[in-house]
């Protein structure tokens, strides 16, 4: 799908990533069927689809952080930066959660916790991140300590006002539930940049919020991942957001990327019935009707080989159905899932 | 801001309190049997009877014995005891009370101590086999009757093993350190007598154990369903996603969010170590209020009932008001609404 150059270069390269899990009545069930994903270096990426596609799933699985069980990683790899991901330990995690990649979360009014004060969790992100084990002396010391405990201070008084947080002393003292929900994204941000990580997973930051605050929150997320050269990988379902923020695009559907390439191109020139359909879907204040995509996603049990988006697509032959249309190339950076891609004009 | 949480707290201790010495005193009056016949037996004359009726104040009009009851209670004079030796029950109720509290502190801290970081890894580990062994202790701990546990706690390990005293308090020809605060594992750390403390600390462990049973299994059970509720949250995602040490956002995040629910089990369990405390110190011949209690009843030594009911509900009541407060320690939440 992209250039054997790049990919090199990939800062995040999963690759035929498929996550599963065992039914109560023991068949197995693939939420994720061999997603393919790059991200490179400074790089704005753009992971699009429905609720439900997997878009989530496969973020968890890129920290390490998939509920396992009941879920498991069944085949692919992921690597970052080098580092086999699939085979890291808890301690390479560690090194690598918070310090390298980290995520902006979906529901921020619920992602702080809520019986601490938000110093209190800047103070132990300061104290502890990365570390592998802690025992009470090592928990003790950094809180008895003047010199310490000014410090950390300091530093989150700094990153609170990086977000563009008013009053970040009298905030110190503030419990998650007296802050609004843009304002608890905006100190989610802080924590996740504390470390000026290479990657951040912004998981539908906006999603929760207002749409004016929704704005305000991708503006700042932009600026400050362009400021820090980070790379990040953009999880949304709003094609307007994914055009407007990233450089590249996946599109996801019912646990596979079907499409990819460019933003403007594939914006321009989709070259898959999906994401054609989806951005048919996306309301204009002006025209008229939406028109949507018909049916639901398919129930990942009753999938079987083929194009999963067969069901519910127009230009459907008997040859979707029988075996799962890989992502190939068309041209540049532009790859798609569809067997008629060349074929067909959307 | 917290202390007016905390005062507000302890004026509805007040409210309850004036509650139950009302309840208490109605009770006492119109419980069926005279108390005074029953304590002077059969062959009283009418004078003798005329005579402790005065002694007692049973003679005044109601208002007048309810507000000698509330003046008792908060002067420690709840009368004389209706059987031999017709000690004060104040007096009693100081001896007796210390060694039932010591027993249930050291109860609760043994359920708490172990129930809850079992509880934590019974979670971690579920569906495996820590957590299918801390089931199987659970159910056991539930559904063994107490005082059977208590017998059989005593038969193995005192009688049969050897191991500990298996009656009483301290030993037989051992002098009790300087009385302090009545706990005799504290007055004796206090006394700086180690020996002694260990000494006394053999006859606490097995009446504690076999009171500690089922709430340690409550306990358990309940930090475990808390935390597997707690893992899915959000806050947990977030904070691992940061790079926070597993440890630290078990045993602070995700316990102080669990630990509410256990608080509340904590206060309610003290109405339970009260009516177990009446069985296992019964057994463990343990010298505290339980047994008086038991003694009271058996021989309706009125003044004692009404004086040991009192205690038991004012312990009651101010547990619950103390895990109130805790609450509020735990969750700011709580505190932040109320200030609205």
């Amino acid at each position: 799908m992209t250039s054997s150059a790049a990919e090199t270069e990939a800062l995040l390269d999963v690759r035929g990533l498929t996550v599963g899990f065992t039914d109560v009545d023991r068949s197995s069930v693939t939420l994720l069927r061999g997603v393919d994903l790059a991200v490179h270096r400074g790089e704005i990426v753009a992971l699009v689809g429905e609720s439900g596609c997997g878009k989530t799933l496969t973020t968890r699985a890129v920290l390490g952080l998939l509920p396992t069980p009941p879920l498991a990683v069944r085949g692919g790899e992921i690597h970052f930066e080098g580092i086999d991901l699939l085979a890291a330990d808890g301690d390479a995690w560690q090194e690598l959660r918070g310090r390298a990649m980290t995520l902006v979360p979906q529901h921020p009014l619920s992602s702080l916790n809520p019986v601490f004060t938000v110093g209190e969790q800047f103070f132990d992100l300061l104290s502890f991140q990365g570390q592998a084990s802690l025992g009470p002396v090592g928990y003790w010391r950094p809180r008895l300590d003047r010199a310490t405990r000014a410090r950390h201070r300091a530093a989150t008084i700094e990153a609170l006002k990086s977000v563009s947080l008013p009053d970040p002393e009298g905030l110190i003292e503030r419990y998650p539930a007296e802050l609004s929900g843009g304002m608890c994204q905006r100190v989610l941000i802080a924590m996740a940049l504390l470390s000026n990580p290479r990657l951040i997973i912004a998981d539908e930051p906006g999603t929760a919020l207002d749409v004016t605050i929704e704005a305000q929150i991708n503006r700042l997320l932009l600026t400050k991942v362009r400021e820090q050269g980070a790379a990040m990988l953009y999880i949304t379902h709003d094609l307007g957001i994914a055009r407007e923020l990233s450089d590249r695009v996946f599109v996801m559907y019912a646990g596979s990327v079907v499409e990819t390439g460019r933003t403007g191109d594939v914006f321009a020139r989709p070259r898959h019935p999906y994401t054609r359909g989806l951005l048919d879907a996306v309301p204009r204040l002006s025209s008229a009707p939406i028109k949507g995509i018909r049916g639901v996603l398919p129930d990942p049990k009753t999938l079987g080989s083929g194009c999963a988006f067969r069901f519910r697509c127009d230009y459907a032959i008997a040859a979707c159905a029988a075996r799962t249309p890989p992502l190939s190339q068309l041209s540049g950076l532009h790859a798609s899932a569809c067997l008629r891609a060349e074929e067909i004009t959307l | 801001m917290t202390m007016r949480f905390v005062v507000r707290r302890f004026f509805e201790l007040a409210v309850v309190l004036g509650g139950l010495a009302i309840l208490i005193f109605v009770i006492s009056r119109v419980l069926p049997g005279d108390p005074i016949r029953y304590a002077l037996g059969p062959n009283a004359s009418p004078q003798q009877i005329e005579q402790m009726r005065t002694e007692m104040g049973l003679d005044e009009s109601l208002p007048v014995q309810f507000i000698r009851l509330v003046e008792g209670s908060i002067a420690g004079n709840f009368g004389r005891s209706t059987i031999p030796p017709f000690g004060s029950v104040g007096i009693d109720i100081a001896t007796y009370l210390p060694a039932s509290l010591e027993l249930a502190f050291f109860a609760m801290i043994l359920a708490i101590a172990l129930g809850v970081p079992l509880g934590v890894t019974a979670a971690l580990y579920r569906d495996r086999w820590p957590d299918q062994a801390s089931r199987v202790l659970a159910f056991s701990g539930v559904a063994i009757p107490v005082f059977w546990l208590a017998l059989m706690i005593q038969l193995v390990v005192a009688f049969r093993l050897g191991w500990l005293p298996a009656l009483g308090r301290i030993g037989r020809n051992v002098a009790p350190p300087i009385d302090v605060t009545g706990f005799y594992l504290i007055d004796s750390l206090l006394a700086a007598d180690i020996g002694l403390f260990f000494h006394c600390l053999t006859f606490l462990v097995l009446p504690a154990l076999a009171l500690a049973a089922s709430p340690l299994a409550m306990i358990m059970r309940l930090v475990r369903a808390s935390m597997l509720e707690e893992m899915g949250k959000d806050y947990v995602l977030t904070a691992r996603a940061n790079g926070m040490p597993r440890v630290l956002v078990v045993y602070k995040y995700m316990l102080r969010n669990a630990f509410s629910a256990t608080l509340t089990i904590v206060g309610l369990l003290v109405g339970y170590f009260v009516g177990s405390a009446f069985i296992v110190e019964t057994v463990f011949s343990w010298p505290g209020l339980g047994r008086y209690g038991v003694r009271a009843l058996q021989f309706k030594d009125f003044n004692a009932i009404v004086a040991v009911t009192l205690v038991v509900g004012i312990a009651y009541a101010a547990a619950n008001t103390v895990v109130t407060v805790l609450y509020g320690w735990l969750d700011p939440r709580l505190r932040l609404s109320e200030r609205k």
